[in-house]
């Protein structure tokens, strides 16, 4: 066996590409107020979204609708109704499928994991703490908006800001509208409305919850036993 | 005139050398790298030029760490640290950021030969109207469908794709630095633009860096911390500057008190330090020329020389002292062999130094043997013109102390043999009981300082996630053969996915990049799924006609870890390429079942797991028992050589004394607490070579006991005081070597002054001195 000896201290300078964690951030007060004003208040909603998506090459604006259910205890069940009927089952950040109109599951692939679980549901879930940590918080320039800039240069990759702002209107309700920009300028605004919130306590009166929205379907089973899918 | 001849010529030569040596000062190099108490010998020039290559690039780098109270402060810190150092021409900060961009880059111009393993089944599986289908609801999801190069350069979004699914934020070769400084900690590395030559330039690169450190903690309240070869290296340097100054300046103090104390004339002491100068200038020349530099090491070592080479003008000084009224010829016949004889003894002690596998040793061994050969040249060449006027020796001080060594000792000199030899064999019987502990450890050979060794491991602890000094190395005559084997170890049994780190991270084999590019048809061929996918939203023709003119442009050119290294020469060189076989290295991280890696790699071809400082320990402990054998060899042909010269048994059995030196250096040494290395047994070849001087010095000038002893004390004295300095050395090596030789000298020095002591001094003729 040949003996190779390139210095007791050979992984040093080498492990230096590969810095790590290491210790928890306290939180920022001011952050978190900022958060709180457009985090939704609630752990069991459910509403509709409309979406419209800005790319650059693309000669139309791509505009899609749908409806969503989200339980603290279950997942995110994110119905896309036009142009085409999809869902996205987000259970958490290991467990998520693409549902199509025939009932077919796939399981997500890691860029979708990446973004959706650990950004968009995250911010319906209202994860203050999570925010803080990767993000740079500041108001925007309209009164109630909030800017969230990532922090870390690999999400800057992918995602350039977030721009959130919350209404309340008596007869609409409550209203979140997300703006989404990625590192390629491509804008993605996503409204959310009609917000219902339900006072729900357990897994299994989130899960019924869940069925009475989406009964002719699998997914809130999908969410509730995930691994058996 | 005849007779001048040869020494003109001499000081001539030795004038236009030094001449030339002056002139080319500039190129004198002073070598710190610690590489070279490395034992291993690699035979595989192509292996040593790999391995060469990573720990040249790992002695270039060096990792800096910021923790502060406040992540503000820190980032702010960590941007104005990282501007600083910077601004200092010898060093480039790796800024991930950039780092990732040019990743990127690079990998984005090769994007039509990258996919992933679902990307390949989707292929393989998927209709074009399929793909497209999900080409286009991707567009449509949040998040999904996120662009990391324009939407026109990947308008099926499959390049994003492969790069998001295959490098999340755990998996990414380098990562975002930004990320950690989330929690107060951040850290970066720096390397080298310009390595700085020379002792002057690393330290004052290093005190440079020291000034920025200070200025941003005090200014930030954050804790600097760095780690890296360079700052151990500029350390040790400064060690051994400290230990060269004390040797040097210690030993030629002593020589000029003794020469002007014993023969209060310049001329004698003009030959003394003449000589000490040509012997050590040579040497340094000798060494620049053979090895491009001089090690520091070596001048802390060589600086041990001046000891030495002051005996030759004692030597030569008290023969002309003895042998003044004795004929011309008969002078100088005796003259010459006692002179020969001595220096081939130190000669043998010092090359036996060369039989080591150590370089440093090897260094040691050629700086001081062509120092010895030079400096005994200068001594009988410029000898005879000093002695030309006439010189006086004062020896009522050295004979009161010799008188007074002699009252101690040498009462009852068969006493004192038989208290040596009792001694000796108990020495020996505890070292062949297994008494002395021994330590092949190289990582005990250095002196560091405490703040370095805290800082080093704070640094680990926070940053390091690969295990330190082990990895594997991969062999192989094509790419294929490093990336199979690569899949082989991640697929073994026992070896848990992503523990191993190598080039499979960066980019995939050059035939699975050509495999991807061909199933890329599918997506880019006319009529695929990029014209469906075109048609179906609407895209200008001119943008997809462009997406398949580069995928035609591509063909059959894969990304080779080559050329990736050639854009980003901050990637370590885990790739290298020798003649027909290609080298590679692969790290494993913190934490990771290492012995079933290494089981797994003893069955995978052209697979070895390495341990460095298993390897190290293992090669200096042979390096330890193969000198300990070549020790015993050295006294079997020195016997031979002794016994063939006077024909006398009792001529061997002088090898007596340096054997019992070496047994009780060696035993107290370790009875005080020391474990033994090889550089205690390497010493022992100086314990012998030094006492054999005494030996043939005393029974050449035999007839002159008075004489001999003078010398002998003088030599003596000389030598204990070089080596008694190295003794007193902050660095472990240096003091492992001088402890022996001071213990086993003045043994040596004991016995010579003892055992040579007869009744003949009272009979010495000749008038001499006062």
């Amino acid at each position: 066996m040949t003996k190779s000896w390139p210095g007791v201290i050979f992984c040093v300078l080498l492990c230096g590409l590969v810095p790590r964690h290491v210790q928890a951030s306290p939180r920022q007060p001011d952050e978190a107020a900022l958060l709180a004003e457009i985090f939704p208040s609630g752990c069991h909603f459910s509403g509709h979204f409309s979406q419209q998506k800005t790319i650059q090459g693309v000669p139309v604006p791509l505009s899609s609708t749908g409806d969503f259910y989200y339980s603290c205890d279950l997942g995110l069940v994110w119905h896309t109704q036009t142009p085409f009927n999809e869902a996205i089952l987000y259970v958490n950040s290991s467990n998520n499928f693409r549902a199509d109109a025939d009932g077919a599951l796939t399981p997500l692939t890691g860029t979708t994991r990446y973004i959706m679980s650990n950004i968009f549901v995250r911010l319906l879930k209202g994860d203050t703490g999570y925010f803080i940590d990767e993000f740079a918080i500041s108001p925007g320039e309209q009164s109630g908006r909030v800017t969230l800039r990532p922090e870390s240069e690999y999400i800057r990759k992918g995602l350039d800001t977030i721009m959130v702002s919350k209404t309340t209107d008596q007869d609409k309700g409550v209203s979140l509208n997300i703006e989404v920009i990625d590192a390629t300028g491509q804008l993605t605004n996503v409204v959310i409305s009609a917000v219902e919130q339900y006072t729900i306590n357990g897994k299994r009166a989130a899960y019924e919850q869940c069925e009475s929205l989406y009964s002719d379907t699998t997914w809130c089973q999908v969410l509730r036993s995930p691994s058996r899918y | 005139m005849k007779t001048l001849l040869l020494p003109l010529t001499f000081i001539l030569v030795v004038i236009l050398s030094a001449a030339l040596f002056v002139l080319n000062i500039q190129h004198l190099q002073i070598d710190t790298n610690l590489n070279d108490l490395n034992p291993t010998q690699i035979s595989e020039p192509g292996l040593k030029k790999a391995i060469d290559s990573l720990t040249n690039d790992i002695s270039q780098r060096f990792m800096v760490v910021i923790k502060g109270e406040d992540k503000t402060a820190v980032l702010n810190s960590k941007a104005a640290l990282q501007d600083k150092l910077n601004a200092l021409p010898e060093l480039t900060v790796i800024e991930d950021t950039a780092l990732q961009n040019e990743y990127l880059d690079v990998l984005s111009a090769y994007r039509f030969h990258l996919l992933s393993d679902d990307q390949r089944r989707s292929l393989e599986v998927n209709s074009h109207q399929q793909i497209a289908d999900r080409a286009l609801r991707k567009l449509y999801q949040i998040g999904d469908g996120v662009r990391l190069i324009p939407f026109e350069q990947d308008p099926l979004g499959w390049f994003s794709d492969y790069l998001l699914t295959n490098f999340d934020n755990q998996d990414m070769p380098f990562q975002s630095s930004n990320s950690e400084t989330l929690n107060q900690i951040t850290s970066f590395s720096v390397m080298f633009s310009t390595f700085p030559s020379g002792m002057s330039a690393q330290q004052s690169v290093y005190s440079r860096i020291q000034v920025l450190e200070k200025q941003i903690s005090e200014q930030y309240n954050v804790t600097v911390l760095r780690s890296g070869m360079f700052f151990f290296a500029v350390d040790s340097a400064q060690s051994a500057k400290a230990d060269i100054q004390l040797i040097a300046i210690g030993s030629v103090a002593g020589i000029l008190l003794l020469m002007m104390l014993v023969f209060r004339s310049l001329l004698p002491l003009f030959l003394s330090l003449s000589s000490i100068a040509i012997g050590v200038g040579f040497g340094v020349i000798t060494s620049t020329v053979v090895f491009g530099s001089i090690h520091v090491l070596t001048i802390v070592f060589g600086a041990s020389l001046i000891g030495i080479v002051v005996d030759y003008s004692l030597h030569y000084f008290y023969h002309y002292l003895a042998h003044r009224h004795v004929s011309n010829t008969a002078h100088s016949n005796v003259l010459f062999r006692a002179m020969l004889l001595s220096v081939i003894t130190s000669l043998v002690g010092y090359g036996a130094l060369g039989l080591s596998d150590l370089l440093i040793l090897k260094k040691v061994a050629l700086f001081s043997c062509s120092g010895l050969a030079m400096a005994w040249l200068s001594v009988m060449l410029l000898g005879p013109l000093v002695i030309r006027r006439p010189i006086e020796a004062r020896q009522s001080l050295l004979k009161s102390i010799i008188h007074g060594c002699q009252k101690v000792l040498a009462q009852r000199p068969r006493l004192l043999v038989l208290t040596g030899l009792i001694l000796s064999c108990a020495c020996a019987g505890y070292i062949y009981s297994g008494n002395p502990k021994t330590n092949d450890d190289p990582r005990r050979f250095f002196h560091v300082s405490e703040s370095l060794l805290s800082q080093e491991q704070e640094v680990a602890n926070l940053t390091q996630i690969y295990e330190p000094g082990r990895y594997l190395l991969i062999r192989g005559n094509t790419p294929e053969a490093i990336f199979t084997a690569l899949d082989a170890i991640n697929a073994a049994h026992g070896v848990e996915p992503h523990t191993i780190t190598s080039v499979a991270d960066y980019l995939q084999s050059p035939q699975q990049q050509l495999n991807n590019y061909a199933l890329q048809a599918k997506l880019y061929e006319d009529g695929g799924a990029l014209d469906t996918f075109a048609a179906t939203i609407g895209i200008a023709p001119k943008v997809s006609e462009q997406v398949k003119q580069d995928y035609k442009l591509a063909a059959g050119n894969p990304l080779r870890f080559n050329e990736l290294l050639r854009h980003l020469p901050s990637l370590p060189p885990l790739w290298f390429e020798h003649e027909n076989t290609i080298y590679s290295f692969a790290l494993i991280k913190k934490g990771s079942d290492l012995a079933a890696i290494e089981t797994a790699s003893t069955t995978i071809d052209g697979v070895e797991y390495v341990n460095t400082l298993a390897n190290a320990s293992k090669a200096l402990k042979a390096q330890r028992e193969t000198g300990t054998t070549l020790l015993f060899l050295a006294y079997a042909l020195i016997a031979l050589l002794v016994g063939a010269y006077y024909r006398k048994m009792s001529a061997v059995l002088l090898l007596l004394i340096p054997a019992s030196a070496s047994l009780i250096a060696i035993a107290l040494v370790s009875a005080l607490g020391h474990s033994i290395n090889v550089f205690h047994v390497m010493a022992l070849f100086l314990v012998l070579g030094l006492g054999m001087d005494y030996i043939i010095f005393a029974k050449e000038m035999a007839s002159h006991p008075d004489t001999t002893q003078q010398a002998i004390l003088l030599s003596a004295v000389t030598s204990l005081l070089s080596f008694g300095l190295l003794a007193f050395s902050s660095m472990p090596i240096v003091q492992a070597f001088g402890s022996i030789i001071l213990i086993g000298n003045t043994i040596n020095f004991i016995a010579a002054i003892s055992l040579f002591n007869t009744s003949q001094t009272t009979h010495e003729k000749g008038n001499y001195g006062r």
